[in-house]
């Protein structure tokens, strides 16, 4: 059975070259903002309806993979995240390219995806079982307390001011409790427009905080300027991925620790990508010997965030093909597709569609052999995207957005909330709030929410049982303390720079 | 020359999309042979068609669609696409296809619970605000699902436990959903359940295995792997809550035969927007019913994952079963309305 | 004006999260429900930036009577007056709403185009306006606008407004 699902994918042609086509256009979708690995995927599903299964589920794959990996582009060359996947990786992705250093960014960007996805990869082949029953043994309590535990660790570490970043935080929240309930599906702040009763999208919120803004605020800007929008000399020539080997060994541990941390991430379902690079790069930064230096263009940074968003793909698809649960919604569409074929994921998806389950692991390990090539030969192109102007790259990246953001229902609503959501990015930059903890607060608002009633429910409003289950309060100690010291930190920071004054 | 490299880069890319395109994207294919030989046709369908599911992929409802839309795609000769529109309980996608152009692209595949939803409360509609199109299938009904060591053999046996134990077998239910109106029942026949929210029916049963519910309401489907004879054995089920003993699994006893009074049927349905033209119903009608009642491997599909027997009624019965369903459960709307605590 | 970033900022917030623990009060609530209902989680939101907003005002107005010119507006870039920055801003904003107000009507193709000018025109710095420049990115944003609509209407089936031409 290994052997037949392995050999459908890699020894037949056709699919080799249908998870080539895959894997760059999930490349290309990933790395324009407004796109998503998500739409590649639903706008490829018809095609593989006459596909045979192996050769259908691994296109797909293949799409999700390169969506994902495609982000760091974006985010490096323009600091605009092409997925929610890749936003931590503008935090020192865009420094180091603004230092002239692009090459570098996007080659390590591109080799730790690529290792990334191989550590998922292994996880999933070796230790899923285990990985499984980790998974079911989190209920809502524990839920809720690793999602606390991420916003606050993320929050505090995402700028030197901590109310600002708790404020910026908390608006996230807010903007997740737009639509129905959870729990008990009441309106709130729906304001009788039944589009928003789903709330919104996530594309809106990343891309017009992010997007939007910048061009906004670029419109101030580029006015007064007198240089031509790309000030800095980059190094276009670049030496195989620009960056030493040296270099590599030195984040060796940090590539290992941001898999563990976007592989368990990935278990948990509802809690995907878009959170494990911002919690890696926390967590990266936290126990860095140099702190200070994230942000201002290390290589450290990008590697947390790239390992592990990728390294979360591997996790996701452990729940998803062991418990019929899928982690996302891009991974959603892909038990759709297997639906479809007639293949019910379950405990004894081994049993009973082992070749379709090795066909996925094929799939995967030859996208991101795929993904490592075409990324290797196109770096060099995509570095010179930085040789257009502003003034000019700004507009067609909005005519993208909102491509993306009409895509997503059909109708100008999301494109006006896309611009809404401009809005508040800028005033938030105007006023020198951090981004980032906004976005993560809206992922993450209505997972907390709902695990948090549900729990409460399951204990009849007592409290104790976050505290009284090992693993539960673990993580919430965790938060209190990271949230503590880190204040604790800044406070003493602060009294050191008067003191020195 | 900067941008000559962004034109070719874009022609490259439009040249894949055509290249694409080519392969079987969203193209016309010559409409298929069969359906009724009328004297006026219409044409329709022209453009790819898109069923909506109200909930995450992977429950029944949603397996029923994807397998029926895999085959009327055949049928029909245009891409039949599903697409999953999740939240409040399976209103936000009733309230989206209700308002949506009746042009003959979209229908919403709904089930039983749109009947729960109306009288939950959830939606202030049935589906009266429909034209219905037909019934696509029965389930072979619900499974009262425990973890295998559970100290309980019978649904009786388990009311009686949760008298002696009252509040401690977490029930899960969701509002406006099936789950819901059994919690009701049970509690109407003296258990004492502490019910509790439960999510999709996936993460229903990983929650079961973890402990982290007691007992839910599933289909079959991803149940069946999970039981002893079927599967891994580490849950089993009480008692089925259907009408009837279905073929595919008889040796299941039916909640009724313990002297447990509830009972109820799964039915799934087609609802296109108000105002679409009877034409394309009456089309779309015909096209499934064939699918439905004639094509092998989907009857096969079915029975294989849901132990299920094709059903199907046409538009004029569907609205009657649908009026039925709609009744039997707007008896309960004010018991539902107050809430289960 | 930076001086006060910090207080308008808090006081903005302070706004926007009143109006919003207002907003929580008139959701539905299901009678017997526990304590954790619908409208529990936005009321601790509100509260919470309320605080933290107060808290920003209160050090902001502290910092400013400790030093004067603490932050210097980043390096010497030429810049706008807070004037010139509005207006600025208020016209690229207008731009980008009247974009997607027509874009149903007008359509995907015309509209882009007359936006990719008209937005990298008004990002222009003074000195490279011209009407040669006009006419070269007029080209691009035509070409750039008609390969989108040809990639994802036709090669993806995505659905873009056709507007006039459609």
């Amino acid at each position: 059975m290994i052997a037949e699902g392995m050999s459908a994918v890699l020894l037949n042609p056709t699919c080799i070259f249908w998870v080539f086509i895959g894997t760059f256009v999930g490349i290309i979708f990933g790395c324009i903002p407004g796109l998503t690995a998500t739409m590649a995927i639903a706008m490829f599903l018809p095609v593989t309806y006459n596909m045979a299964s192996t050769q259908g589920i691994s296109v797909l794959t293949a799409l999700y993979i390169g969506g994902i990996s495609g982000g760091l582009i974006s985010a490096i060359l323009i600091n605009i995240p092409g997925t929610p996947a890749s936003i931590a990786t503008c935090l020192d992705g865009h420094p180091l390219s603004a230092k002239g250093e692009a090459g570098k960014a996007l080659g390590v960007g591109i080799v730790f995806s690529f290792l990334g996805t191989m550590v998922g990869l292994l996880a999933l082949v070796l230790i899923s079982p285990p990985l499984a029953e980790i998974a079911i043994k989190f209920g809502p309590y524990e839920y809720f307390s690793i999602t606390i535990f991420s916003l606050t660790l993320i929050i505090t570490l995402s700028s030197t001011n901590v109310i600002k970043g708790l404020m910026t935080g908390v608006l996230g929240l807010v903007f997740a409790t737009v639509g129905l309930a959870p729990i008990d599906s009441v309106e709130r702040y729906t304001f009788g427009n039944p589009n928003l009763n789903s709330g919104f999208d996530i594309l809106t919120v990343l891309v017009g905080v992010f997007a939007i803004s910048e061009i906004l605020l670029a419109a101030e800007e580029a006015r007064a300027s007198t240089g031509d929008g790309s000030t800095v000399i980059t190094d276009f020539t670049i030496k195989g991925f620009g960056f030493s080997l040296a270099e590599f060994r030195t984040q060796i541990f940090n590539m290992f620790r941001s898999s563990a941390i976007g592989i368990i991430l990935g278990i948990l379902p509802g809690i995907g990508s878009g959170t494990s690079n911002m919690l890696s790069y926390s967590v990266a930064k936290s126990q860095s010997k140099y702190p200070e230096k994230f942000g201002t263009g290390i290589i450290d940074g990008v590697v947390a965030s790239e390992t592990a968003n990728n390294a979360t793909i591997g996790g996701t698809i452990i729940p998803l093909l062991t418990l019929g649960i899928p982690g996302d919604s891009t991974s959603a569409l892909l038990l759709g597709a297997l639906i479809m074929k007639g293949i019910q994921p379950g405990p004894l998806i081994f049993q009973q569609n082992g070749q379709i389950v090795y066909a996925i692991y094929a799939a995967m390990g030859l996208s991101s052999l795929f993904m490592l090539f075409i990324m290797f030969f196109g770096m060099r192109g995509f570095v010179r995207i930085l040789k257009i102007p502003g003034y000019l790259l700004l507009p067609l990246v909005f005519v993208l957005c909102t491509v993306g953001a009409y895509g997503i229902n059909n109708q100008l609503f999301d494109c006006y909330a896309l611009l809404f959501f401009g809005f508040v990015g800028y005033l938030l930059e105007k006023g020198k709030y951090p981004m980032s903890p906004l976005i993560l607060g809206f992922v993450l608002g209505n997972i907390m929410e709902m695990n948090l009633r549900q729990a409460l429910s399951y204990s009849h409003g007592d409290p104790t049982p976050f505290f009284t289950r090992p693993m539960s309060c673990t993580f919430l100690v965790l938060a209190i303390v990271s949230l503590i010291v880190n204040i604790f930190a800044v406070y003493k920071s602060r009294h050191k720079k008067t003191a020195q004054v | 020359m900067k941008f000559a490299k962004k034109l070719v880069a874009l022609a490259l890319t439009a040249s894949l999309a055509v290249a694409m395109s080519g392969c079987g994207g969203g193209g016309d294919k010559k409409p298929a042979a069969g359906g009724a030989k009328k004297a006026e046709e219409v044409k329709w369908p022209t453009k790819p068609i898109t069923l909506v599911v109200p909930w995450s992929a992977g429950g029944d409802t949603d397996f029923f669609t994807r397998t029926l839309g895999k085959y009327l795609t055949k049928e029909l000769g245009q891409p039949v696409n599903v697409t999953n529109v999740v939240g409040g309980g399976g209103s936000v996608a009733s309230n989206k296809i209700k308002d949506s152009k009746p042009d003959g692209t979209t229908f919403l595949c709904f089930d039983t619970a749109m009947a729960l939803n109306h009288s939950c409360g959830i939606s202030n509609f049935g589906y009266e605000a429909f034209d219905p199109v037909c019934m696509m299938a029965k389930g072979t009904g619900e499974y009262f699902v425990v973890r295998s060591d559970f100290p309980a053999n019978t649904l009786k046996e388990m009311i009686k436990y949760t008298q002696d134990h009252p509040d401690t077998v977490k029930l899960a239910a969701n509002t406006g959903a099936t789950s819901y109106y059994v919690a009701v029942r049970l509690k109407e026949l003296g258990a004492k359940f502490n019910i509790v929210n439960g999510g999709s029916s996936s993460v229903r049963l990983a929650s079961l295995l973890g402990s982290h519910i007691d007992a839910s309401t599933n289909a079959m489907g991803l149940l069946n792997q999970y039981l002893p004879k079927t599967g891994n054995g580490s849950l089993k089920i009480l008692a089925c809550l259907a009408t009837a003993r279905s073929e595919a699994y008889k040796d299941v006893p039916l909640a009724k035969e313990q002297g447990v009074d509830v009972a109820y049927d799964m039915t799934y349905n087609v609802l296109a927007p108000k105002g679409t033209d009877p034409k394309i119903i009456e089309k779309l009608s015909k096209a499934i019913g064939k699918v439905i009642n004639e094509n092998k491997d989907y009857a096969a599909e079915i029975y294989k994952t849901y132990g299920a027997k094709p059903f199907y009624q046409d538009t004029k019965e569907a609205v009657a079963t649908l009026k039925a369903e709609d009744e039997q459960y707007m008896k309960y709307s004010e018991v539902f309305k107050k809430g289960v605590k | 004006m930076a001086k006060y970033r910090e207080i308008i900022g808090g006081c903005v917030f302070f706004m926007f999260a009143a109006a919003y623990y207002v907003g929580a009060l008139s959701i539905k609530q299901f009678a017997g429900n526990d304590m954790v209902d619908s409208q529990f989680i936005p009321k601790l939101y509100g509260i919470i930036i309320m605080v933290l907003s107060a808290l920003q005002v209160l050090f902001g107005i502290m910092k400013m009577k400790k030093d004067e010119a603490e932050d210097k507006e980043d390096d010497d870039k030429p810049h706008l007056s807070v004037q010139q920055q509005i207006i600025s801003f208020l016209m690229s904003f207008a731009l980008l709403i009247i974009y997607v107000a027509l874009l149903d009507s007008v359509g995907f193709i015309i509209m882009s185009t007359l936006f990719i000018v008209f937005m990298t025109t008004l990002l222009l710095p003074k000195e490279k306006r011209n009407t040669k420049r006009v006419g070269m990115t007029a080209v691009i944003a035509a070409a750039f606008s008609v390969a989108v609509y040809m990639v994802f209407v036709e090669g993806f089936a995505l659905t873009l407004p056709a507007g006039i031409l459609g």
